[in-house]
């Protein structure tokens, strides 16, 4: 009666630890992901929210990967799609097949880390964060063969062959219109060709939509 | 002895049939001929609206690093003509104006508040349009397949399952929930009974993304006569307005090119 007591406390003890476990092991993963893919990082509130992610897309189903990384209204959820997604653009696919040119068109990717998500949710974030890189990669293909991720998507930049490292920036680098906010009392706008630049220092931005927001993208001078 | 092995064989047997029992009722039903049936109402019924106005006020879980939802919004107000006619103004929860205009010539997409504009030339009709803005300018469009000439057809290729149920009343009208699956999203969406077939809810569950975001709206004030004028899906910048472009298909280069 003693002994079968004390196994019941031993495994209760147990089971309480393993979910400890669990959850500082799936916190710790989610986590290195976040690390690996974003760079809200620990701030919460103000700039530091995720305003999109896999349910702003509203698709209804497909995967896409535009989300727009640590803070954004995108994401998959917010496209309202039926087809899935991983942030914003995908899902609008009217058909099957042209789901299915989209994926062979280019977005493996997506697919790879639509099957990713169901084993692995950190690399999925990773595959996610990796996706939204290749996604800015396709039009910045013509820049550069290979690219660069440090510290986060914000402060993911490309390297750029031709040396466009301007005052610390580099070509084709993307910050939030949040971000541009904060220092945009030092820049000045300028109009080439209709489209809008900034000025800030010598670094040139111009601000695009990307996902549904407004982003500015690192430049060279326009002039 | 024998009842014993009897006994054994009753046990045994049991347990070999209730685990079987238990997984065909946790198994959702394929598609139900009569949740097919309401769908195909209301897809057809949406599809052949000439002219529609409706009010989705939607929201949706965004999971953050620290593995918090959290929700966001926004009112969209809509308004469309077939074949090629389209206008979206949105109030984001914060505040924050953006709109959407096809005049069957042109895509543009502005914010108000952001003081920003950018167009994209566009003709076709309305699916046309929503796959070029969301595939090829990779911007989203939430919803965007409710307005599709083909909803059906997409919407049978997207359901895997489907079954009713059941009836529920949402912002005083009678509707029947319906609930469809595919493989990556689980959507719910309540039709309207009687002879205008409209959804007036939708909640969408990205079941393989993290912490399982859904999307919700509930669909206001449909009207299937509202005026439609074309100026209403013309597109004039205001004053102030800074022209942009859309990241998706820019030159990167183009401000040095052009």
């Amino acid at each position: 009666m003693k002994t079968k007591a004390w196994m019941r406390h031993s495994v209760w003890v147990a089971l309480v630890g393993m979910s400890v476990f669990l959850v500082t092991e799936v916190e710790a993963q989610r986590r290195g992901g976040g690390g690996g893919g974003s760079s809200s990082g620990g701030s919460r509130g103000g700039a530091g929210l995720s305003r999109s992610g896999a349910a702003s897309s509203g698709s209804l189903g497909g995967n896409f990967s535009s989300g727009a990384g640590s803070y954004s209204r995108g994401g998959a959820a917010s496209s309202g799609s039926l087809r899935g997604n991983a942030a914003s653009q995908a899902s609008r696919q009217n058909t099957a097949k042209d789901m299915q040119a989209r994926k062979q068109a280019g977005d493996t990717a997506n697919r790879e880390d639509r099957q990713q998500h169901q084993t692995d949710r950190q690399e999925d974030r990773q595959d996610f964060a990796k996706d939204v890189q290749e996604d800015r990669q396709d039009f910045a293909d013509d820049w550069a063969e290979e690219h660069y991720h440090g510290g986060g998507y914000y402060g993911g930049y490309y390297g750029y062959p031709a040396g466009g490292v301007v005052a610390g920036m580099v070509i084709g680098a993307t910050i939030t219109a949040a971000a541009f906010n904060a220092q945009a009392k030092s820049c000045s706008a300028l109009v080439v060709n209709g489209i809008s630049y900034y000025q800030c220092g010598t670094t040139w931005y111009k601000p695009a939509y990307q996902s549904g927001n407004v982003t500015y993208i690192v430049v060279s001078s326009p002039k | 002895m024998r009842s014993f092995f009897l006994g054994l064989a009753a046990i045994v047997g049991t347990a070999l049939v209730v685990p079987a029992k238990a997984a065909d009722n946790v198994q959702a039903p394929a598609i139900e001929e009569k949740a097919m049936t309401s769908l195909t109402r209301m897809a057809e019924f949406l599809a052949k609206a000439q002219q529609f106005s409706v009010t989705a006020n939607i929201g949706y879980d965004v999971a953050q690093d620290w593995g918090q939802k959290l929700e966001f919004g926004a009112t969209r107000k809509i308004v469309a003509r077939r074949p090629d006619r389209i206008a979206i103004d949105i109030t984001d929860r914060d505040g924050n104006r953006r709109g959407f205009r096809f005049d069957g010539k042109q895509i543009a997409f502005f914010g108000l508040d952001e003081k920003v504009y950018a167009t994209a030339p566009k003709s076709g009709d309305l699916d046309a349009v929503i796959t070029y803005f969301t595939r090829d300018l990779r911007m989203p469009l939430p919803l965007a397949e409710l307005f599709s000439n083909n909803l059906l057809k997409i919407l049978k290729e997207r359901v895997s399952e489907a079954y009713v149920v059941g009836d529920a009343t949402i912002g005083g009208t009678p509707c029947e929930q319906l609930a469809l699956r595919n493989d990556l999203v689980d959507i719910q969406v309540w039709v309207a009974k009687g002879d205008k077939p409209a959804p007036q809810r939708i909640v969408l569950t990205y079941k393989l993304e993290n912490g399982q975001p859904q999307f919700w709206s509930d669909f206001r004030d449909w009207n299937f006569a509202p005026e439609t004028p074309d100026s209403l899906f013309t597109f004039t910048p205001a004053e102030d307005a800074r022209r942009i472009q859309f990241v998706a298909g820019m030159d990167p280069d183009a401000g040095k090119n052009q």
